[in-house]
């Protein structure tokens, strides 16, 4: 089953802001005051589509790895960005090794995905290399910041019981197994919850997406599936790693609590 | 000194963004004294303690501990040897003998019968007359200091840190625990340095008894 993808011209794209004019009537009349959120929320969307349209289009084209690399880093460290504004702590520096755990897991994972299951020639083919890689990068991200929020808060809740343990020789690790668990329990589970979900509640954007192209469902199945492993995959490699070097920085060498 | 358990020498202390709770503070501790810290709450009595494990790190001054400055033991070696016990117990989910058993998961190898044994020995000691399979959380506010206090004494510290180990007690639990105390002082030459804003031991001899007042230390005896 194979059907021609239909375009959606300009003209017709225009008139699905009539539903944004309408939502932006409706916070007028109800006084919600995201008016101004709206507007330049729909100016962003269109701007950062067509922009990362003609982007992708350059990278695609080019087909060097080295620029796939640079895009694949980019959209890392903007991720990156993301989760340190969400994390409510701002005394330990967790940037870079966030950073770190993230490019590395998500490179080795993107690497064995186009290399060992799709079988991509060559691995950093743009045009696989880059929306699957975002795809990991979106989803670990918000795994990633519920797990070092909740890593954060717990070590703050916890204080005292873990100063206990601590003054009782446990080394750091010992002290805070239990919040570390919690932690990245914490992260993991959206992911869980999706792989129960997937195919009841949601029909995931990409699947919808190669289906709308004229994919065979059952190729688009096929990708959906090694996707939802592979979130499942990444976001808990990442979650680790930097939940390891977040619990490092969170303690002096002298197993005090820096917080 | 060989018999000097701790040389406090001018010792200062400040919080983060805080104002100075220690200043130059120096004191003698000999092997085997017990030396009970008086003072307001909030007087830096907490503090004291906690610099001698390292829970806090000192800046001004210095610290001895058998000879040798505090900063040249490893952290494990010095807490498995000074040990601090706060105000309000530590009791995690679980029965007394997880309670007493958890920090011996701590790279300390003790058989699991052995420790059954002295935990049995401790609890009747310290008139807890609870099996070791019973839920720690339903102790009373006192037997959960006492049940702390054994996990404490279980390893075997030279030195006892007890940051108000009878605050929240009332006067007949405070005094068990601080007669037990006395005796461990005696019988196993403890060294015990206690803060309390109202002990009962003040009248005791051979008791060491100083006063942290505007973060100075005076010596009452």
């Amino acid at each position: 089953m194979t059907t021609e993808i239909l375009d959606i011209s300009w003209s017709h794209i225009a008139l699905t802001t009539l539903l944004v004019l309408l939502t932006g009537i409706c916070s007028v009349i109800l006084k919600l005051k995201i008016e101004k959120e709206l507007f330049v929320g729909t100016i962003r969307t269109f701007l950062q589509l067509i922009l990362l349209g003609y982007v992708l289009k350059f990278v695609f084209d080019l087909n060097n790895p080295v620029l796939v690399i640079i895009i694949f880093s980019l959209m890392i460290y903007f991720a990156a960005r993301i989760i340190t504004g969400r994390v409510r702590e701002s005394k330990i520096p967790y940037f870079i090794p966030v950073i770190g755990s993230m490019f590395l897991s998500y490179m080795i994972i993107n690497i064995f995905i186009m290399t060992v299951i799709i079988q991509v020639e060559p691995w950093y083919m743009p045009v696989y290399f880059i929306p699957i890689g975002g795809m990991i990068i979106g989803n670990s991200m918000n795994a990633l910041s519920i797990s070092i929020d909740n890593w954060f808060e717990g070590i703050k809740k916890d204080r005292f019981k873990i100063e206990q343990y601590l003054a009782l020789g446990g080394t750091p690790s010992e002290s805070t197994a239990i919040n570390f668990r919690e932690a990245l329990r914490a992260g993991m589970i959206p992911s869980i919850n999706a792989m129960m979900s997937v195919g009841i509640v949601s029909i995931p954007g990409m699947m919808t997406g190669q289906m709308l192209a004229g994919i065979d469902p059952m190729i688009a199945i096929k990708y959906q599936i090694v996707i939802m492993l592979l979130l499942v995959g990444s976001t808990a490699f990442s979650a680790i790693l930097a939940l390891h070097i977040v619990r490092q920085l969170s303690f002096t060498a002298y197993h005090q609590i820096k917080l | 000194m060989a018999d000097h358990a701790f040389e406090l020498n001018n010792i200062s202390y400040a919080y983060p963004e805080g104002p100075e709770v220690l200043r130059e503070v120096s004191l003698i501790v000999r092997q085997g004294d017990l030396i009970l810290l008086n003072g307001e709450s909030g007087s830096g009595k907490s503090t004291l303690l906690k610099l001698l494990n390292r829970s806090l790190e000192l800046s001004p001054g210095s610290i001895i501990y058998k000879g040798h400055d505090l900063q040249s033991y490893s952290i494990e070696q010095l807490r498995s040897t000074v040990i601090y016990l706060p105000q309000t117990p530590v009791i995690i989910n679980g029965t007394i003998e997880d309670n007493i058993r958890f920090p011996f998961s701590f790279h300390i190898n003790k058989t699991k019968k052995y420790l059954q044994e002295e935990a049995r020995k401790w609890l009747s000691l310290l008139k807890i007359s609870f099996p070791l399979n019973h839920d720690a959380h339903k102790l009373s506010a006192g037997q959960a200091q006492r049940l702390a206090l054994i996990r404490t004494l279980m390893l075997q510290p030279e030195v006892l840190l007890l940051d108000e180990p009878g605050s929240a007690l009332d006067q007949k639990n405070r005094k068990l625990i601080e007669q037990t105390i006395m005796d461990l002082r005696v019988s196993r030459g403890i060294t015990v340095l206690m803060a309390s804003h109202s002990s009962t031991m003040t009248n005791s001899s051979n008791i060491k008894i100083c006063r942290i007042n505007n973060g100075r230390l005076h010596e009452a005896g």
